[in-house]
């Protein structure tokens, strides 16, 4: 059975891509890994509830996933290098595809957060499936 | 793992009689690291007793681990930025890890980001995903720490954020590798350095302090290695724990730094009394009898308004049932952290 990893940064990941995973997976015959990467650095009040809100979107996503008859699994990253940790877990699990929900933040709140998915396609040899923030379909 | 029963009744008699925590009457700071002046402070509950590991990851929250089947809780453990005092410590959620034995400590992979463990049962090092606690992967670790003592092999780990250098330590000497410490000499143990993909890479020899020796009632003196603090340049802060004195024993822990620089590789070696050998260098910056407390577990934690660092210690008091799970802050000096560049610092994927 191949295996996906689905990296999720927040519940709104869970609405939007749940159901379009599940039916990928499902035509696919293969096991999903949703992971959340909570950082270890300090971060703005802002963020304080962040790790809080990750485990939410696992929890929310993988029962989705499940129910949708999909096997799944959530895992919590700790790291402060999101697109590192994605993609080491990637390899290491032997996932045959990293699918990513873009965010939809601008050039200045990438320049400023880190680029993510520019990061994993830069250094990735496992292909990368990028979904939009304003996308709304199956795959 | 030092514990029994009777000790630990003793403890908390111990503890009885001196509300408030131990005080640190017999404590020597440096100007590296010194103590924070509200002595010993305690988790606001006790369901998750004889905590032998601590991690840092992020904001106030830690991971701490049990002995005592494997079981890991995800803390908050709230430090005042400007002192370095805890102001509050609960244990938020508990999951088991997957095979955990005798899970010693714990740390974050340098790689993935999942939880690393070393298991005093089998000598492993395990990577553990969160939170489902399913064991993930395994390191290779070299066979000579097939020859732990019981209940003596690995009891620490610590990455390094700056270059990722993983390193473990067996608690007291490996069977060919000498004797225990004693009351006049200290034994022989292995410092291992594992690379950021957990591939074993140098190993050194760390020569423990001797005992206060073991006249006493209760328990032999024991001299061992509990806690590694990996810092950002790749430096090693080593715990030592010693169980001793006279008539009733107390616990006294010693914070190093070492040096590696002239210090012998030993992963070739089989036994360390085959041949000379040179240990690390140790420098003392932090010493402390604390009482019944047995701080096993030791975590950098978070930068203070001043540039300073918190290590934050947690004891094994036993099953926790009676005795409550003790938790010490220690300031670090932001000239020991920073005195020194990483090796390196990659922000790649690899």
């Amino acid at each position: 059975m191949s295996q996906l990893l689905v990296a999720v940064s927040s519940p709104w990941a869970s609405d939007k891509l749940a159901e379009p995973i599940a039916d990928f997976a499902k035509r696919l015959d293969a096991s999903v890994f949703v992971a959340h990467v909570a950082t270890l650095q300090e971060t703005d009040e802002h963020e304080s509830d962040a790790t809080q809100r990750g485990e939410q979107t696992l929890q929310l996503f993988t029962d989705r996933l499940k129910a949708a008859g999909v096997e799944a699994e959530g895992i919590m990253l700790f790291s402060d290098d999101t697109a590192k940790a994605i993609l080491n877990t990637a390899r290491a699990r032997n996932c045959s595809l990293i699918v990513l929900g873009l965010t939809g933040k601008g050039v200045l709140k990438r320049l400023i957060a880190g680029d993510v998915p520019t990061n994993i396609i830069r250094s990735s040899e496992i292909p990368v499936l990028l979904c939009p923030a304003n996308w709304d379909g199956t795959i | 793992m030092i514990t029994t029963l009777i000790y630990g009744l003793t403890c908390s008699v111990l503890l009885m009689a001196a509300p408030g925590g131990w005080a640190a009457s017999e404590t020597q700071t440096s100007e590296a690291i010194k103590a924070a002046d509200q002595g010993q402070f305690h988790f606001a509950s006790n369901e998750i007793g004889g905590l032998s590991g601590i991690t840092y990851l992020g904001k106030d929250r830690f991971a701490v681990v049990s002995d005592k089947g494997g079981l890991l809780g995800l803390a908050t453990i709230k430090v005042d930025r400007k002192t370095g005092e805890i102001t509050r410590a609960t244990i938020d959620e508990m999951i088991v890890l997957e095979g955990g034995r005798d899970i010693e400590d714990l740390a974050v992979a340098p790689t993935t980001g999942t939880l690393l463990t070393v298991d005093e049962a089998d000598q492993s090092l395990s990577l553990h995903h969160y939170p489902t606690g399913k064991r993930a992967g395994q390191a290779m670790v070299p066979a000579v720490f097939r020859q732990a003592r019981p209940n003596l092999g690995f009891e620490s780990v610590s990455v390094s954020m700056g270059d990722g250098s993983v390193w473990a330590a067996n608690e007291e000497p490996l069977k060919g590798d000498g004797p225990r410490a004693t009351k006049e000499s200290g034994g022989l143990i292995r410092l291992q350095r594992f690379d950021s993909d957990l591939k074993p890479a140098e190993q050194f020899a760390y020569l423990l302090d001797p005992h206060r020796g073991s006249d006493n009632i209760i328990e032999r003196a024991q001299s061992g290695v509990a806690g590694l603090v990996a810092l950002p340049d790749g430096r090693l802060l080593v715990m030592e724990r010693e169980l001793g004195g006279e008539v009733l024993p107390t616990f006294r822990i010693r914070l190093y730094l070492i040096n590696t620089e002239d210090a012998t590789d030993t992963s070739r070696i089989d036994s360390l009394t085959k041949q000379e050998v040179a240990p690390v260098r140790k420098q003392l910056l932090f010493e402390s009898n604390t009482g019944p407390a047995n701080f096993e577990g030791i975590a950098l934690g978070p930068k203070l308004d001043d540039g300073d660092y918190v290590l934050i210690l947690v004891s094994d008091d036993g099953s926790g049932k009676y005795n409550p799970q003790n938790l010490l802050s220690l300031r670090l000096s932001s000239e020991v952290v920073e005195s020194r560049s990483p090796r390196s610092n990659s922000a790649s994927a690899d």
